[in-house]
């Protein structure tokens, strides 16, 4: 981790000492058929084959668009589903093969934010008792003691701990994510996996929550999987980031690398999404892709490379192969899964599109072109 | 569509079999002897018990004189024979199955030609006066007892009328068959029929105005309304005929239960239907009458769910047939 | 690289400091606060709950009652009960409400009526309530085959005929205060089964329960602990409207003889006594003090609940039909 804003947590970890070790992580849902015996007829492959690491007192950022998996990889991860396949290890204790009476202590030490600050915390009961319930169920303090705790937490959010009796509805959005926040500390967990904590608030609150996120890192030392669609929200917060597509990992390295030097075609498209004139100048070009059509179905993802359908730059090989992870020669750390990577301020035309990619998704009619491109700033370096 | 309705019927049958064992059960399971005892007469030697016993076949395990049962019921219409005037229980259901039928159809007709438009009303203008008065309405006849609503429009309509102004407007008492003289017939039951459908339109129009307002609230009717439709078109294109599913399914099943026997409106009016016939066999411990008159109510009913779900599959083309 | 950043760039009034009275400015209320607010303004509503508690003091104190006033409800007062030729004797000063053709008080018989008709109306509701609640919630968490049995075993109980299954049951066990009251019961659950399986369909995907289960609830608490709370508006609604439907169906089985059996004072069984040799066409008042009994109590049963059903369902009603 090279980073130069590396975060001064409380205790230093020594380099590659890993907290979350997740290896070729599969889950698919099964779709069935709507008749009685309900046959298993496809499967939806949410999360197909990811490997990643995050390590002690950092945040890796996962990234992607909206049905990519990372919303499932959260919930795998938080054993709120079982994992098709794969490993996931926290602190070398495997957890995919954990019985349901070992779970307990697992769910000490992995929590989650939830996405919804309205949805995820339940409207018929008070304050106390939601933040009370971690508590409850794994044999905390009681009464007064309880009570107590819960208002050190409400504080320690920066609520008042005059709110113990308040119903959630009484409370505005941000509040009510740092309900969830709070919630989520109670068990003083690890890990903590953020699943799109701020895209559902005001723009202007979503700073203020990032930031308690960051001082609450700083003084319990945690770890967080930090789960976002939108690249800038993650870059803040991030040591690492990982772009997701259909369920696979395309890139993955440290934030200065990765925001500064993005191979995959897939990442520089989510890049130039970013209004973020600092960073196009990094990138040196500031030319915006947007991407056309919609993500392919999970339930049969493209051959080879699942991106080339709406790739600019794919080429046959890519509907044939799929590429592989491969390190970038600048850094190792820095990985990428692309047969043609972009190279540094190579611009994405349309003439790259190829043909060969329309015929993967049949019966469409075809566009002339699937990426549009709208320079800005031709050339500026 | 034929496979559906093949598979409906079969269902349809496990059902009526199902339910004529447990009835079976229920009445015949006891005490042989008892039952036995019951039909000879109080001062019935032990001989005469035995004989008896014999006779009825209660010798004989209860899965046998179930399935007796049954098959004679299918295939030669026989449902037994009157304990008390040994007719068979089958001449007594055809001689009251015309007085249930009519209170109940001219009833349906009465509650549904209330009930819906006065629905539609309420739920177009929601909070309204008239959406007011449609609820007092609907309230009050629900909270009237129906067998209370009987005796009340008995006391005023009919002994008032008759005995103290001398109007013999609502003859009541007697049911005159349709065949003999319609207009009789007509005037007879007309005491009967409001009686029975105020209550029921009470309840169709909460239940149409619920279900329509549930469908104008859809962001639908204002597509189709912002597409330039008329008000009318969209209230009953879109609008009332969506909404009448729920209605549908209600009718079906209160048009099978009354069938089997419209009990309160019978009894109150001394109609002798099926219900009256039941109840008065109930009370006379007549158990064969009791459990044919139970049997044929509760086909009705299995038989009008069916033609529900038929007749849903048929107008819904959104229900799945598999 | 913090998210301060973030800060200038995005957030010039960002949102107000989290403050001990800010919640309070806003003015949040609890659901249950505003039910109640839109309930207050709903006078029938508040009439009718007056009078249904009003109800029930009476029929608990009933004893008290007829004592006070002289005159057991069955206690038979043939001098002053009955006239000369031995017919009852109407409504007056000795008599308020008059008396039936055994010279009994009427007024009395229908106090004593009134704990039958809540004692059935209200007992049959809770233990349907508590059973439809249960089942609804196994049927609506776990889906599935679970779900499909039960909902299946609800419906065919929903198509049961009422009135053939009591005949046949009294026809059995022979009528009684008890098996009017398991009849009721029985009768009233699958309803309330469904709507709580409605429910619990749309709440277990929301993300509270699943907060719930990463915290490590299992699943009977997450059902019990999380989602029955957010059952119980609905609860209240339904129950409050099947108490109604259960003293009308306690006094229906009453006059036809299978319910409650005399000389008990019940409703039906009195109006079913009034019937006898048309006895109301001389003596009104056995037919219209417990018609009137009847009715009211169930008009107040069913404006409380249709109170209810609007207060904390203000949705319900908005037409999107326009002029």
């Amino acid at each position: 981790m090279s980073t130069v804003t590396a975060p001064a947590g409380p205790t230093v970890h020594p380099a590659g000492d890993n907290l979350l070790e997740i290896t070729d992580l599969v889950k698919h849902f099964p779709i069935k058929s709507g008749s009685l015996l309900g046959r298993t007829v496809g499967q939806v492959r949410a999360v197909d084959g990811v490997t990643l690491s995050v390590r002690r007192g950092r945040t890796l950022g996962l990234v992607g668009e909206s049905g990519c998996g990372k919303s499932t990889l959260a919930r795998v991860v938080t054993a709120l589903q079982p994992a098709t396949s794969g490993s996931i290890k926290l602190n070398g204790t495997e957890l995919t093969t954990l019985r349901s009476g070992q779970m307990r202590g697992l769910r000490r030490q992995v929590q989650m934010v939830f996405q919804d600050p309205y949805g995820s915390l339940n409207p018929r009961r008070r304050v106390g008792s939601i933040l009370g319930e971690p508590y409850a169920i794994h044999d905390g303090p009681k009464g007064k003691d309880r009570q107590q705790a819960v208002q050190q937490l409400l504080e320690r959010v920066g609520l008042s701990s005059d709110h113990y009796n308040r119903f959630p509805t009484e409370f505005s959005g941000g509040q009510r994510q740092r309900l969830g926040i709070a919630r989520a500390l109670a068990l003083r967990p690890e890990l903590v996996v953020c699943d799109e904590p701020v895209s559902a608030l005001d723009v202007s609150i979503q700073a203020q929550v990032l930031n308690l996120l960051e001082d609450l890192q700083d003084e319990f030392g945690l770890t967080y999987l930090f789960i976002a669609h939108d690249l800038s929200v993650v870059r803040h917060v991030s040591d690492e980031v990982a772009v997701m597509y259909l369920g696979k990992i395309v890139e993955r390295g440290p934030v200065e690398s990765l925001y500064s030097r993005p191979r995959h075609p897939y990442t520089n498209a989510l890049l130039s999404a970013v209004p973020d004139p600092s960073a196009a100048a990094q990138r040196g070009t500031s030319t915006r892709i947007v991407l056309t059509g919609d993500v392919p179905s999970p339930a049969a993802p493209p051959s080879g490379c699942r991106f080339h359908t709406r790739c600019p730059k794919a080429q046959d090989l890519c509907s044939q192969e799929e590429p592989l992870l491969r390190p970038t020669p600048e850094d190792p750390e820095h990985v990428f899964a692309c047969h043609y990577p972009v190279a540094a301020g190579e611009p994405l035309s349309i003439g790259t599109w190829s043909e060969s990619a329309q015929a993967a998704v049949p019966r469409r009619a075809p566009s002339p072109a699937r990426t549009s491109i709208t320079k800005n700033r031709e050339g500026s370096a | 569509m034929f496979s559906f309705v093949v598979r409906r019927v079969i269902y349809l049958v496990i059902v009526l079999l199902i339910l004529s064992f447990l009835t079976y059960l229920l009445f015949f399971g006891g005490n042989p002897g008892n039952i036995a005892a019951q039909v000879v007469g109080r001062n019935a030697t032990a001989a005469q018990i035995a004989n008896t016993r014999i006779r009825l076949g209660l010798n004989h395990s209860l899965l046998y004189q179930w399935w007796h049962y049954v098959t004679q019921a299918v295939f030669h219409g026989n449902l037994g024979t009157d304990f008390q005037n040994q007719e068979p229980v089958i001449t007594e259901i055809k001689q009251a199955l015309p007085v249930t039928a009519s209170l109940t159809i001219g009833g349906a007709i009465l509650w549904m030609l209330l009930g819906i438009p006065i629905g539609i009303q309420s739920a177009t203008k929601p909070r309204s006066i008239r959406d007011r008065l449609s609820t007092i309405f609907a309230l009050t006849f629900l909270s009237i007892p129906s067998f209370v609503l009987g005796l009340v429009m008995l006391y005023f309509l009919f002994f008032d009328l008759t005995d103290h102004a001398h109007l013999h407007w609502f003859p009541s008492g007697t049911y005159v068959p349709i065949t003999q003289n319609v207009g009789q017939w007509f005037v007879h039951m007309i005491l009967p029929w409001i009686s029975i459908a105020l209550v029921s339109a009470a309840v169709y129009t909460r239940l149409m105005r619920a279900s329509l307002l549930d469908v104008l609230g859809e962001d639908y009717i204002r597509t189709a309304r912002a597409k330039g439709l008329p008000r009318r078109t969209v209230l009953f294109k879109h609008g009332v005929r969506a909404a009448l599913s729920p209605i549908v399914t209600q009718f079906g099943l209160d048009i099978g239960t009354l069938l089997g026997g419209a009990v309160i409106t019978e009894q109150v009016f001394s109609l002798q239907g099926i219900g009256k016939l039941s109840l008065t066999s109930l009370f006379s411990k007549n158990l064969p009458v009791v459990s044919g008159t139970i049997l044929l109510g509760a086909a009705f009913i299995v038989i009008f769910n069916a033609i529900v779900d038929v007749l849903y599959a048929v107008l819904d083309p959104r229900v799945r047939l598999s | 690289m913090s998210a301060t950043d973030l800060v200038d760039i995005s957030d010039p009034g960002g949102e107000p400091a989290p403050t001990a009275d800010a919640p309070a400015k806003i003015a949040g209320r609890t659901p249950m606060q505003l039910a109640l607010r839109r309930l207050r303004k709903d006078k029938l509503a508040i009439i009718s709950a007056v009078f249904i508690v009003l109800l029930i003091l009476v029929a608990i104190f009933a004893p008290v009652i007829t004592a006070v006033i002289g005159h057991g409800p069955n206690v038979q007062f043939p001098n002053t009960g009955l006239d000369a030729f031995g017919t009852p004797v109407g409504p007056g000063k000795h008599f308020l409400f008059g008396t039936d053709e055994l010279g009994r008080d009427v007024l009395s018989r229908v106090i004593y009526g009134a704990r039958v008709s809540l004692a059935i109306g209200i007992g049959a509701t809770l233990i349907s309530l508590i059973i439809g609640m249960v089942v609804g919630i196994f049927a609506g968490f776990y889906g599935g085959p679970v779900d499909t049995f039960l909902s299946r075993f609800m419906d065919l109980l929903l198509s049961f005929p009422f009135l053939l299954l009591a005949i046949a049951l009294v026809a059995r066990f022979g009528p009684s205060f008890q098996l009017v009251l398991y009849l009721l019961a029985f009768f009233g659950w699958p309803a309330i089964g469904r709507l709580v399986r409605g429910q619990v369909l749309a709440l277990k995907e929301r993300e509270f329960v699943e907060a719930a289960r990463s915290l490590g609830s299992n699943n009977l608490r997450i059902m019990f602990v999380d989602i029955l709370p957010n059952l119980l508006p609905l609860a209240v609604v339904y129950s409050t409207l099947l108490v109604p439907i259960n003293i009308v169906a306690e006094a229906t089985l009453s006059f036809l003889g299978l319910g409650v059996q005399l000389p008990t004072a019940s409703w039906g069984g009195m109006i079913s006594e009034s019937q006898n040799g048309s006895l109301y066409q001389v003596a009104w008042w056995l037919l219209v003090f417990p018609s009137i009994a009847l009715f009211l109590v169930t008009l107040a049963f069913n404006l409380l609940g249709d109170g209810l059903r609007d207060a904390l369902d203000p949705r319900s009603g908005r037409s999107q039909l326009g002029k």
